[in-house]
């Protein structure tokens, strides 16, 4: 029999979210009280969110029991009967759902396994071998020529081939350069990058440095947006830890390379991911983007070269490097490699944080690791790439995840948000929240972005409020385009995808709000009315006590009715309801 | 070098360089908003685009050229895009480009100027611009219905300005004003019709240099305006003078000549280059009555036209008028003057009466009955006489075409009006009749078809304007036409072609009472009009003017809606050659009001158009950073730190954002109370105020002082030198020479106070000093020197107060300041304040941006690689000598060897450092120095003999242009002294304790020439004078009163010898006392008040 040694707690962001913390005191307080030699430690972000708190009891052997949704109140029969007594609390176990079965883990290799704080436990994972690696037999060229042929494209967005980016800042002469880790994850929805670092810093930090040496950088910055106290709390943690290791700063590991690094929080402006921006950001000038070329790679950071990289990029280099390259490319397809990190959300049965070998289509996350849409809802579509992305309809979900299939739909990979949508989504509400979002987030610099978007937002607010003139569509279309071409930044030039990939798989969608004035998802308030079915109706009146503007009163007979006239549509009547009475109408409809 | 092709045309360019340049070489005009030439690429307004074969649409500002590049500035993408761009700029813009009453008035009179200048009591200036627009202002003043009153937005808040009658008041002020006309051209053109039309275009083709004749049927010019218009609206005086401006004007009139009878179409046409029509609308509509043909029943028309033309018939007593418009007012009021009770019949209510609401209210006044929905049946005689008119009741149906409800008649209701006379004015025409063989399109109303925009018929050569265009109408809608197609026929008679672009008009939507700034509620001035038992016995004018003060105070009214770039603005010119249109993007537009907290620059944020112009000059050539964009998205703008107004943050007021903004959101205050749009006149001249001598634009109007700008576009210029100026009002001014009696300085003829004076400083002869000012002319400090000398009293001196002494420098280390162009290593020594230093600073940005090392020792010079305090100046040269510098000064040997270029500031350098500089000179042969006086002229006066110090004891003081007592030191040295004489353009510290003060002129109001650091430079007189004598006679004057003769008696001649005396002068002392001018200090002293 095998001997239980290690509790592990999910204490990144997700799990604190969700209650964690006290879970893992009362496990403490639970341990001290018996002597059993087991090790309790917070880990990072297990992936399972949606069955946050996360307590995973593990093995010598390195079995794992997983439970799920853990309170306080469950923690001493956890301790009790399977710490103790050896008997895993079968009804508090997670049930076996699939979620992990298509996933492979490189960059989450460790996450939800060791405990972020600890160097020591890192290093117990191979950690900073790579780095030994390249700077006791590895030239930096011959970094990059590996990092090249393992494929490795950047994981924020673009997809541009690591090894090649690498390239171009080391040919720069400067004896000044610059290598900063992109951290400052803004697409609302997305939380791959936080997990990682709040869940494994070392890694990116290992990442880092062996990028660093590659390119020949001295400096290094992290640039995380403040939203992230956690990530940015580890960071400066392991960048201690590995300093006083002798793992950066002067003469790492004995070497000739030397590496500091520093951490600058970003105020969280959407733009400052973008790297000219990122860098006038680190500069302490406002976060604007300018036009490249000079790319960073050339005059970046202080005017030097600079070379700029996604958490999820530097944390694939460490593995690579420590593997052999076919071992990365076994994963993926002919020209995306290895896997890719997504934050599964929407309208989904399992939601959380999910690695997958690119390639893997559409359906297969949705349905096999996501387990399909929740509340018998019909899937729709996904929405990948967050602002910059666009939806790609159910109909088109055999689509295998790469940089170039998905580019074709119109959408994007992007940094790694990916929410499904269910029936109930419309398509047009869908845009103008995007929408709505940018336009705030513009820097303001080019007209087209900062009028354009606001322009566009406001003829999408005009539609779904029930005032789109059947010519708006193609005007809308026209100014997405020219915004697409003349903005100067990613922001801008990406900005309008969720309202082009909607309008082209979904253009019914917005003739039926410009037209019939209505709207299928039934969500535009302004083209949606509740009614009660006096069949249906019970009387019970706990909508009419419910409503907040006392807009619903008694009919003429036992049922209630709404006066459409004073409804706000607010929809609380309609979730009130116990018997399902309540329907909702849009454009020319009956009951 | 690379090839490009442009447009077709092949181009060399650099490797490196973006298109936008290349193309700008090669003469192809991009559209450009946020790029301009000193600053980098910024890439964010989007009208630059180019469509470049193989990528698109790119920006062209940003885009570098390769080898092969095929570029097409207009492809249809680019231009679409282009337009785009403007559009979504436009969408977002809140302003106007002309203000709604200019925007409203037929003939575009710019109503705002004229009010504006007015207000300013700029009455000459208003009247000049009222006739660029419209001729006859003293006429319109009483006539016009005034559209563009009702446009005002003044009536938002409480009433609209009285524009009319402050044209009114500027038209009789007027009375000697004739208008200049371009030369002759040789080209002749003839006016048929002598009435508003007419008569404006025969100005306006005048204006032209054209030759007009006028023909006329009737025996006086003036048409309608003399025999429609009744003499108590419009008295026929008023008339006569404006149109005797025209007959000054050269002008031809030819009275008494009608259209197909005295004069033949056909030789007209033959025999001028060109013929404008402006026949008027003489003819009356017939009502087709019983009894219409009855002598007692008369053409209103008719009857104003008799009495107008002074005849005074004897009425019935009772008189009907049949009509509701102004025609009808006019018979019907002239009429009660002439005895009788006038009732007027309308057939529809009072609310569809076309006459102008107050001649309704006037009429009622004077007696008239309206009479209203009723319609004339029948005109009923008894024998020889008219009885009655026979009525019948009407009532309002459904609206017509016009939007009026229609009149039907009620049954059985017929009635009987009393009256001995009718007068019917129920609508004029016009009779075209002598033209109907001409060949010229008529229309079915038997009007000329004609361009609206041109005036041009179907016959190219023969165009018309008013009446005979639209049917009758306001006088000033003929102006208008008249005004455009004047303008028609001088493209014709030129060659040219005959339509103009109209240019791009920006319109303000939805403005609210808050939009115009909540002004406090002040109505208009009540204009009196004589009491009505006076006013209808008599045909004398009704109403009276405004006062001047009244016209002042109405025109403060003024909102002032236009914008003040509305001839510069680059949005515009956009706009209007892409033919972008506002609404295109309509969506939301913050009503963004106006920021007058900065003494000089108001910012309209509203038209703002975050191109960053502004931003990126402050930082990037100024190196000033007082402003940048807050917020994100469409809610980012520009703006100082924490919202704060522009003065209290960095801002140096340099204006260098000004004259960058490409739009209207940024502008200069004129020294004017209240701005106004307006064409300045320009002289280029040097300013005075301080060491650098800078070239500067002096800005006027009609010779007055408006403001001051750069020369060059690229230049900048510091607070002192552009709005120093600003700071002096005119009751400050010494206009005539004064002299003391008791505590006060009274006027007194000039020669009274040369005499005086004389009495005064002969006392003291051989025991005087005599002042002079660093911001005088060579010319006047040569003649301050002979002035000097004639009165025994040695060299003049600056008004200096000496601080340290030194040795002389070799006149071969100093350097003029062009050497920073080539320096390596530039070592600034000095402690200017932070407004006068800009300028330097963009000096040396350059230098540094050029790879110069720039070492700021006290000068605080924004983008120097070493930044050290004054008091380690010492340390630092000897360190520089030696070759071993200190560390932690942070330079390097690469510095230490290079050659060194010393900039010094003279004001405030202690003998220490100036000592250790020309003793180190003396020992490094390749370091040169700069020395940057604190006046422009000091070099100058120094090589006339002017000396740093003050000799002590003396009894008497001639202070020109000086103010020693401003200082302590001044005063302290005036401990003795018995007399006092001062020459001085304002009064100062030492004008208070002089006995004689004499006027002296503002460096722009002068001549001359200065030896400035950057050489000699020259000052132009660009505003008229309050001082007749120019400063350099007046010295004169005042050195023959001391006898002091054979000096020069032409400026030519005393600019000979006084730079001929510059030239061999020694000069070139290193001075180290305060030179500051007078005038510079007292600049200074109000620029701190206002808290620059």
């Amino acid at each position: 029999m095998s001997h239980i040694t290690e509790i592990r707690v999910g204490l990144a962001t997700c799990g604190i979210a969700a209650g964690a913390e006290p879970v893992y005191s009362a496990l403490q307080k639970e341990l001290a009280a018996i002597d059993v030699p087991v090790k309790l430690k917070r880990v990072g972000c297990i992936g399972m969110c949606y069955n946050e708190p996360l307590v995973d009891v593990v093995t010598d052997k390195g079995d794992k029991s997983t439970y799920g949704h853990v309170r306080v109140e469950d923690v001493s029969r956890i301790v009790n009967e399977h710490i103790i007594g050896g008997r895993p609390v079968q009804e508090l176990l997670v049930p076996k759902d699939g979620f992990f079965d298509r996933q492979v883990r490189i960059v989450l290799e460790n996450c939800g396994i060791i405990d972020p704080e600890s160097i020591d436990e890192y290093i117990a994972q191979s950690g900073y071998e790579a780095l030994k690696t390249v700077l006791t037999v590895m030239s930096p060229q011959e970094v990059i020529e590996k990092v090249t042929a393992s494929g490795l494209r950047g994981r924020g967005g673009a997809g541009f081939p690591t090894g090649v980016k690498w390239g171009f800042a080391a040919c720069e002469p400067s004896p000044d350069k610059y290598f900063i880790c992109n951290a400052d994850e803004g697409d609302p929805g997305a939380f791959m990058d936080r997990s990682v670092l709040e869940g494994d810093p070392h890694r990116v930090l290992e990442g880092m440095a062996i990028g660093a040496y590659a390119i020949g950088a001295r400096h290094g910055y992290f640039y995380v947006r403040a939203e992230y106290p956690l990530a940015i709390r580890r960071i400066e943690k392991a960048i201690a830890q590995a300093t006083s290791a002798g793992l950066i700063g002067e003469h790492v590991l004995g070497s000739d390379f030397s590496f500091e690094v520093q951490i600058k929080a970003g105020a969280g402006a959407f733009v400052c991911g973008e790297e000219t921006a990122l860098i006038a950001s680190i500069e302490g000038k406002r976060g604007m983007p300018r036009k490249r070329p000079p790319y960073p790679a050339v005059s970046g950071l202080w005017g030097k070269p600079t070379n700029i990289n996604n958490v999820e990029t530097l944390a694939n280099v460490p593995w690579i490097i420590r593997h052999k390259t076919e071992e990365f490319t076994r994963y993926g397809t002919e020209k995306s490699k290895g896997t890719k990190v997504f934050a599964l959300a929407g309208k989904l049965k399992h939601s959380g944080l999910v690695e997958v070998p690119m390639g893997i289509p559409i359906k297969d996350i949705v349905f096999e690791i996501g387990g399909g849409i929740r509340d018998e809802g019909e899937f729709k579509a996904v929405q990948m790439g967050g602002p910059s992305g666009g939806c790609i309809p159910a109909s088109m979900s055999d689509v295998p995840i790469d940089y170039e299939s998905i580019t074709k739909t119109g959408a994007i990979i992007g940094s790694g948000g990916l929410i499904v949508l269910d029936d109930k989504t419309c398509m047009v509400d869908l845009a103008r929240f995007f929408m709505d979002f940018i336009q705030k987030e513009s820097c303001g610099k080019c007209t087209f972005c900062r009028v354009g978007t606001k322009r566009m937002l406001e003829t999408l607010t005009r539609i779904c409020d029930g005032n789109g003139a059947p010519e708006d569509l193609d005007r809308l279309v026209d100014l997405a385009d020219k915004v697409k071409v003349n903005s100067l930044c990613g922001l801008g030039q990406t900005a309008p995808n969720p309202v082009l990939t909607t309008v082209k798989y979904f253009r019914e969608e917005y003739e039926a709000h410009i037209i019939d004035k209505s709207c299928p998802a039934r969500v535009c308030k302004a083209l949606i009315r509740y009614k009660i079915d006096p069949d249906r109706c019970k009387d019970c009146k706990v909508c009419t006590r419910g409503c907040p503007v006392e807009a619903i009163s008694q009919g003429e007979g036992t049922f209630q009715t709404i006066d459409q006239g004073a409804c706000i549509k607010c929809g609380t009547c309609y979730e009130a309801c116990p018997f399902g009475a309540i329907d909702v109408l849009s454009g020319v409809e009956e009951s | 070098m690379i090839t490009v092709r442009i447009n077709g045309k092949e181009m060399e360019a650099q490797e490196g360089e973006v298109i936008l340049s290349v193309a700008r070489r090669a003469g192809i005009e991009i559209t450009a908003l946020c790029a301009e030439d000193r600053l980098a690429p910024y890439n964010s307004c989007g009208t630059c685009v180019v469509d470049v074969k193989g990528m698109g649409i790119v920006k062209s500002c940003s885009t570098p050229v390769r080898d092969g590049m095929v570029v097409t500035t207009n492809s249809p993408e680019a231009e679409d895009t282009r337009k785009t761009a403007i559009e979504l700029l436009l969408s977002n813009h809140w302003g106007d480009c002309v203000a709604p009453c200019q925007q409203a008035c037929p003939a575009h009179t710019d109503c705002q100027g004229y009010v504006g200048l007015t207000a300013n009591r700029l009455f000459e200036e208003s009247l000049h611009l009222l006739y660029e627009a419209l001729p006859f202002p003293a006429v319109f003043g009483r006539i016009c219905p005034a559209p563009c009153e009702d446009a005002c937005r003044r009536e938002i808040a409480d009433e609209p300005v009285q524009i009319r009658h402050i044209k009114r008041f500027v038209g009789d002020y007027g009375v000697d004003y004739v208008p200049s006309a371009l030369p002759d051209t040789g080209k002749r053109v003839v006016v048929v019709g002598g009435g508003p039309a007419g008569l404006s275009a025969a100005y306006f083709l005048r204006r032209r240099g054209h030759a007009v004749d006028v023909f006329d049927a009737m025996p006086k010019m003036g048409g309608m305006l003399r025999y429609g218009i009744p003499d108590y609206r419009l008295p026929q005086d008023v008339l006569d003078r404006e149109i005797d401006v025209l007959r000054r004007m050269d002008i031809v009139f030819h009275n008494g000549k009608r259209l197909g009878e005295d004069i033949k179409y056909e030789e007209l046409k033959r025999e001028y280059d060109a013929v404008f029509i402006g026949l008027g609308a003489w003819g009356s509509r017939k009502m087709g009555l019983p009894g219409e043909d009855h002598p007692a029943v008369m053409q209103g028309s008719d009857f104003l036209r008799r009495v107008n033309e002074g005849e005074r018939p004897i009425l019935p007593k009772k008189v009907a008028v049949i009509g509701g418009g102004n025609t009808a007012m006019d018979a019907a009021r002239s009429a009660i003057r002439l005895g009788a009770e006038v009732s007027i019949l309308y057939r529809r209510g009072q609310e569809e009466m076309p006459a102008l609401e107050h001649e309704v209210k006037e009429a009622e006044e004077e007696g008239v009955v309206f009479s209203y929905l009723t319609q004339p049946v029948e005109f009923a005689t008894d024998g020889e006489v008219l009885s009655t008119v026979k009525c019948v009741r009407m009532e309002l149906g459904e609206p017509d075409e016009s939007g009026r409800r229609r009149p039907v008649p009620v049954e059985g209701s017929e009635f009987d009006v009393d009256a001995g006379m009718v007068l019917l004015a129920v609508g004029q025409t016009v009779d075209t009749s002598p033209l109907e063989e001409s060949g010229i399109s008529l229309s079915r109303r038997g009007m000329i078809v004609a361009s609206e925009r041109t005036g041009q018929t179907s016959d190219s050569k023969v165009f018309a304007g008013g009446d005979v265009v639209t049917g009758p109408s306001i006088a000033v809608e003929a102006v208008g036409a008249a005004h455009r197609a004047a303008d028609a026929i001088d493209r014709f008679l030129h060659g040219e072609k005959i339509e103009a672009p109209s240019l791009y008009i920006h319109v303000k939507h939805d403005v609210t009472r808050r939009d115009i700034g909540n002004p406090a509620h002040t109505p208009r001035i009540r204009t009196l009009v004589r009491p009505v038992e006076e006013r209808i016995t008599d045909f004398a004018e009704y109403e009276t003017a405004l006062s001047k003060e009244e016209a002042m105070i109405a025109g403060q009214r003024c909102l002032e809606c236009g914008c003040m770039a509305y001839n510069s603005c680059m949005l515009r010119e956009y706009a209007t050659k892409t033919g972008a249109s506002q609404d295109a993007y309509a969506g939301d537009l913050p009503h963004k009001g106006r920021d007058d907290r900065h003494p000089f620059i108001v910012r309209k944020a509203g038209k703002c158009i975050d191109c960053g112009r502004c931003v990126r000059v402050c930082s990037e050539v100024c190196g000033v950073n007082a402003i940048d964009f807050v917020n994100r998205g469409i809610n980012m703008e520009v703006q100082a730190p924490f919202d704060e107004a522009w003065q209290d943050s960095d801002c140096v007021s340099c204006g260098a954002c000004v004259d960058i903004c490409p739009t209207g959101a940024l502008y200069d205050r004129s020294v004017l109370e209240k701005q106004v749009p307006h064409e300045l006149e320009e002289t280029e001249s040097t300013c005075v105020l301080c060491g650098m001598g800078c070239n500067v634009k002096i800005l006027t109007m009609n010779g007055k002082y408006m403001r001051t700008t750069v020369s060059d576009s690229n230049d900048v210029l510091c607070a002192r030198g552009r709005y120093g100026w600003h700071t002096i009002s005119s009751e400050q001014r010494i206009t005539a020479p004064m002299v003391r009696c008791g505590s006060s300085l009274l006027e007194v003829p000039w020669d009274e106070a040369l005499k005086e004076a004389r009495e005064q400083l002969e006392l003291a002869k051989g025991n005087m000093a005599v002042f002079g000012t660093g911001l005088l002319t060579c010319e006047e400090g040569w003649l301050v020197a002979r002035l000097s000398e004639g009165l025994g009293a040695g060299a003049p001196t600056f008004d200096v107060m000496p601080t340290c002494s030194h040795p002389k420098l070799d006149a071969d280390r100093i350097v003029p300041i062009s050497a920073l162009e080539t320096a390596r290593l530039i070592v600034v020594v000095g402690q200017r304040n932070r407004y006068e230093k800009v300028v330097l600073d963009v000096l040396l940005r350059n230098a540094i941006s050029r790879g110069a090392t720039v070492v700021s020792i006290g000068a605080k010079v924004p983008g120097a690689q070493v930044e050290l305090e004054l008091d380690s100046f010492v340390t630092f040269i000897t360190g520089l000598e030696s070759g071993n510098m200190p560390s932690e000064l942070g330079i390097g040997l690469d510095e230490i060897n290079m050659s060194s270029l010393f900039v010094i500031e003279e004001v405030g350098i202690s003998e220490e450092v100036l000592g250790q500089i020309t003793k180190s000179l003396s020992a490094h042969a390749d370091w040169h120095i700069t020395m940057i006086p604190a006046t422009a002229n000091a070099l100058g006066l120094r090589r006339l003999g002017f000396l740093e110090e003050l000799r002590p004891s003396t009894r008497a003081w001639l202070a020109i242009g000086s103010d020693p007592l401003a200082t302590s030191y001044g005063r302290q040295k005036f401990m003795g002294v018995e007399t006092l004489v001062a020459v001085s353009s304002i009064r100062t510290a030492t004008t208070d304790q002089a006995h004689v003060v004499f006027p002296m002129r503002f460096p722009y109001e002068t001549r001359g020439h200065v030896l400035t650091i950057r050489g000699e430079k020259k000052i132009s007189i660009a505003a008229e004078n309050l001082i007749q004598s120019e400063t350099w006679e007046v010295l004169v004057r005042l050195a023959g009163a001391f006898g002091i003769s054979s000096l020069p008696r032409q400026f030519e001649a005393l600019t000979e010898t006084a730079m001929h005396a510059v030239e061999t002068g020694v000069g070139q002392r290193v001075s180290a006392g305060i030179t500051q001018s007078s005038m510079a200090g007292v600049i200074d002293a109000r620029l701190k008040n206002l808290g620059i």
